[in-house]
């Protein structure tokens, strides 16, 4: 089932319970909605990530289910990683590919809630998959043959220039009140693990691996 | 038998949805903007507020490219119209915010013409997508007459011709405003970013969109909130 498809299940699922609990007065199910931007703090550079959460609150807002994606996006991310071509290709005239990362992490999100005076906190405990790869920028995605971009960088790396594998991440974030009651914002620290990520540049899997990650938000929900 | 009896449904249909669109209130928005795929686009929509919780619209996008894809190849030229109906539904409201389900399917058609480029118009290459753009709307309430929109929604692509290609996805994060300037009449600013992926790489890795607009409100203004701005990408 690809992530379009959960998404759009788990989105009308939400609707219907929401929907439901619209009729009761005092709904036991709540909601949460959280942009974020923020920062991983990676091997050498600091990649920059925008993501969001979504779901419901349970248990009188004490628990927090949903789902949580976010990216590490190529294009605003400037960083860039120089490997040779597998075989000693040669690509433009040069067997050294100057490259950048991409990568993008969705799962099911836990999240149990808890009150210090009017801060709230909750301890986010995401598990889901982790995409993502190194792929050729600017003028080197003008292939010389007009073949695709994406044909030329599986055999100038060894059909290992992106992978897929799972991720588990846990952190702790604080939730501050605003004037308008439902909306708060916050920051967050997070840890983040990759387990199965392989690629040709990386194929120690530890580029996003036993990773912190920090974000901002601002939180719409039932509290 | 069964003809004459889905033909009934059909009219009895008609006539309902023509009863509600009568009295329905009527919104009219025109903006311009641009985003990573194009240099400047163009948005008309018209969208019914059937009853309190329930709106819908037609949309048509008009677009001059910079950074499109077609066969997951980019095109920096061309064309690109995309007609989708939004549908949103309010879930929950609360005293300053409200939570609405947001779904948007369409259609794209976006081509170039001369893509060898060597000056002679004899060529066209064009493709059809079917969009797919599911998301979740929150709705602030700052004052009477200023209102903030945010929310996560996944617009999607699949070409479908000239081959089948999962084209591209992303989350994006929006934010918008709204202002209402007159009785009749909104201005609204739309934005949004998120990460992107798609076409084995080949397709957009971020999207970012920014538009401004017009909104005109026609009909009784007793139902939903003229205020609450979809997101389009």
């Amino acid at each position: 089932m690809t992530m379009k498809n959960i998404l759009l299940i788990t989105l009308l699922i939400l609707t219907q319970f929401l929907a439901k609990a619209q009729d009761n007065p005092q709904p036991k199910i709540g909601w949460f909605i959280t942009p974020e931007v923020g920062a991983m703090f990676l091997d050498g550079h600091v990649g920059k990530t925008v993501g969001a959460s979504f779901g419901v609150q349970l248990f009188k807002n004490h628990l927090k289910l949903g789902i949580l994606s976010y990216g590490r996006s190529g294009p605003i991310n400037g960083a860039t990683f120089t490997t040779p071509t597998f075989n000693d290709m040669v690509y433009k005239g040069k067997n050294q590919l100057t490259l950048r990362a991409d990568h993008g992490a969705f799962g099911l999100l836990l999240a149990p809630s808890f009150n210090i005076k009017n801060v709230s906190f909750d301890i986010p405990i995401m598990f889901g998959t982790v995409g993502g790869g190194f792929y050729l920028f600017g003028e080197d995605r003008e292939t010389p043959d007009g073949r695709r971009v994406s044909e030329w960088e599986n055999e100038l790396m060894d059909g290992r220039d992106a992978g897929f594998g799972s991720t588990l991440e846990f952190g702790l974030r604080g939730f501050f009140p605003t004037k308008i009651a439902g909306m708060r914002w916050g920051m967050g620290l997070h840890y983040t693990t990759t387990q199965g990520w392989e690629t040709f540049y990386d194929p120690s899997g530890e580029f996003y691996n036993n990773k912190l990650r920090a974000s901002v938000f601002v939180h719409f929900g039932s509290n | 038998m069964k003809q004459r009896k889905n033909a009934g449904l059909l009219a009895l249909l008609t006539l309902l949805l023509g009863f509600n669109t009568l009295f329905a209130q009527g919104l009219l928005d025109l903006s311009v903007g641009t985003s990573i795929q194009d240099q400047v686009f163009t948005n008309l929509a018209y969208r019914l507020q059937m009853n309190p919780r329930l709106r819908i619209g037609a949309e048509l996008q008009l677009a001059a490219p910079q950074y499109r894809f077609i066969d997951a190849k980019p095109i920096r030229e061309g064309y690109a119209n995309t007609f989708s109906l939004p549908i949103t539904w309010q879930l929950r409201q609360n005293e300053k915010i409200d939570l609405h389900f947001f779904f948007r399917p369409g259609l794209r058609f976006q081509g170039i013409i001369d893509p060898d480029n060597n000056d002679v118009r004899d060529e066209i290459l064009s493709s059809t997508a079917i969009m797919l753009d599911p998301g979740l709307i929150v709705n602030i309430k700052a004052s009477e007459r200023l209102q903030f929109q945010s929310g996560v929604s996944f617009p999607t692509f699949f070409q479908v011709r000239p081959s089948a290609i999962f084209e591209n996805n992303s989350t994006t994060i929006h934010a918008n405003l709204a202002y209402e300037v007159s009785k009749r009449s909104v201005l609204f600013a739309k934005t949004l970013i998120g990460p992107a992926v798609g076409a084995s790489g080949d397709s957009q890795k971020f999207v970012w969109s920014a538009q401004m607009g017009l909104r005109l409100k026609f009909g009784s203004s007793s139902k939903g909130n003229p205020l609450l701005m979809e997101p389009s990408y």
